[in-house]
């Protein structure tokens, strides 16, 4: 590994850090599911080439 | 590695000729039942059902990492490990409703960079390359080197002829069968990775008991059941998140969108994430097994065969080693066979030679296949890193692609300008956090800072795409 830059050492335990991770990477799932299931849920029954959509 | 192999070197080598020559033989026989045109060697005619479809959906994830690394982490993660790696699950269940939406809007293309060309432009197809490939190159390079530990661990022949011996065969019956071959053998390494892992769990769990082995765990190794452990939580949703890069951007999983029938691709991609959730969560499973029993692990991605192979004697051994193998050569098929799809396509057809016949690309299939082997054999020559700290780096790149591909499947306002941003800010985010921060972040970072720089460049700087662009391939 090389040396930690600056803007890397931020003063935050280990167990902070991975606290802020797993709510960070639950936050981003969330809203990757959510925009998913939008986009299908408007396109279901529609014509795939709508252009009003 | 270890000084006395736990499978006999004969009945290795018999397991193995059996199945090569049977891979083999049904891919020659499936590639003649089949049509010559380039869609039937690339996308099996495009008319692949329910079952077929599940099975080489499951099979193609189920890699060699999934046996390997899958309790690699479970070994040196506990619960988090086990559920963690089973998130990736998610990659393929949320590429389901993507899946019907690529199959009405794109019926004739053949590969994801069609989409990213089509959609976005040439600049963003450019970097799209090569994500794709390195990331191609990172996962054959783990596939080659996990073939040469198996039989190195296992068998004790040398790393080199069992990595060999594996990626040849595959890429013989894929070149001769194209799709075909894939599908068919993916179907039945499915079956057999599938019966013979439960096997293994049941006979594991039924010698020691669950409760024996859960109270020796919390005694002699409490983290590992910690829900609270700072790796684990770094590790949780970081897979879950690679594995939407991995599947959203890459050729395997597009490539079985466009071979399958528009009436089976959601369910089949809703079926094939259920079923693969269960691996990693047995074979993660049986390397808590060997923790709580203290079973002396000289290589720590090797737990599952040693684990298998110590307490079920040479029989599981053998069971271990089909699973391996199985799940070895239907990943390195799927990869050898939708990466040559992608070649052909974006760079033999659309850049080198866009007057080419059906023919010539199909040729020029047969030869990436046959190129890509070769490559595989070179880069997998020497035994470099932990194969999941391999992938962890390529999780970087991948996971920079999920809102760009899934936005720009969806809205028509998605910015091309932002789509190469967010791609190449997420990647080099997420490579900076693989460095400096911790490999389980890396995927991580990439996905949200994709995200955020693809939502709100679309918002400032909307777009106007027409659909029927895709249609006109």
């Amino acid at each position: 590994m090389s040396a930690t830059p600056a803007w890397a050492s931020v003063p935050l335990s280990e167990f902070q850090l991975a606290v802020l991770m797993f709510c960070l990477g639950g936050l981003v799932t969330l809203v990757t599911v959510v925009m998913i299931l939008r986009g299908h849920r408007h396109w279901r029954h529609r014509d795939p080439f709508d252009r009003s959509a | 590695m270890n000084s006395s192999p736990l499978l006999d070197p004969g009945i290795a080598w018999f397991l193995l000729v059996a199945f090569s020559v049977l891979w083999i033989a049904l891919g020659i026989w499936w590639g003649r039942r089949g049509g010559s045109s380039a869609d039937d060697y690339l996308l099996a005619g495009r008319n692949i059902g329910l079952a077929l479809s599940t099975a080489t959906l499951m099979a193609s994830w189920v890699t060699g990492n999934t046996t390997l690394a899958a309790p690699e982490v479970g070994y040196t993660l506990g619960l988090w490990g086990m559920f963690g790696y089973a998130l990736a699950g998610l990659g393929l269940l949320l590429f389901a409703p993507l899946a019907i939406r690529i199959k009405r809007v794109m019926p004739h293309a053949r590969t994801s960079g069609d989409f990213v060309r089509m959609r976005y432009g040439r600049l963003t197809w450019a970097v799209f390359l090569v994500i794709t490939l390195v990331y191609t190159a990172g996962f054959l390079i783990t596939q080659g080197m996990g073939a040469g530990l198996l039989l190195q661990s296992l068998s004790g022949f040398d790393y080199r002829v069992g990595m060999l011996l594996v990626i040849g065969v595959s890429t013989v019956y894929t070149l001769f069968g194209g799709m075909k071959a894939v599908v068919g053998t993916d179907f039945i390494q499915s079956m057999l990775i599938m019966v013979l892992l439960a096997v293994v769990a049941v006979l594991g769990y039924s010698r020691f008991g669950t409760g024996a082995i859960y109270a020796q765990l919390a005694e002699n190794h409490p983290s590992r059941l910690n829900l609270l452990l700072p790796a684990g939580l770094l590790f949780a949703w970081n897979t879950g998140l690679f594995s939407m890069g991995e599947v959203f951007h890459n050729n395997i999983w597009w490539s079985r969108v466009f071979a399958s029938r528009e009436s089976v691709v959601f369910r089949s991609f809703i079926l094939g994430g259920v079923a693969w959730v269960t691996v990693p969560i047995v074979t993660g499973s049986i390397a808590l097994m060997a923790l709580a029993r203290d079973l002396p692990i000289p290589q720590v991605n090797m737990v599952f065969p040693l684990m298998t192979a110590r307490l079920l004697g040479s029989a599981g051994a053998m069971m271990v080693f089909i699973i391996i193998f199985a799940s070895l050569t239907s990943t390195l098929d799927s990869l050898l066979a939708s990466t040559a799809d992608l070649l052909a396509e974006d760079v033999y057809l659309k850049m080198l030679r866009p007057q080419a016949t059906d023919e010539q690309v199909r040729r020029a299939a047969r030869r990436i296949v046959v190129l890509l082997g070769g490559v595989t054999v070179l880069l997998s020559w020497s035994y470099i890193t932990s194969m999941y700290q391999l992938l962890l780096f390529t999780g970087a790149l991948v996971a920079s692609t999920i809102w760009p591909i899934a936005y720009g499947l969806y809205w028509k306002s998605a910015s091309r300008h932002g789509a190469v941003v967010a791609m190449v800010s997420g990647s080099a985010v997420g490579l900076a956090a693989y460095v400096w921060i911790a490999p389980y972040c890396a995927a991580l970072l990439s996905a949200a800072v994709s995200a955020v720089v693809m939502a709100v460049w679309t918002h400032l700087a909307p777009e106007d795409f027409d659909w029927r662009r895709l249609a006109h391939h």
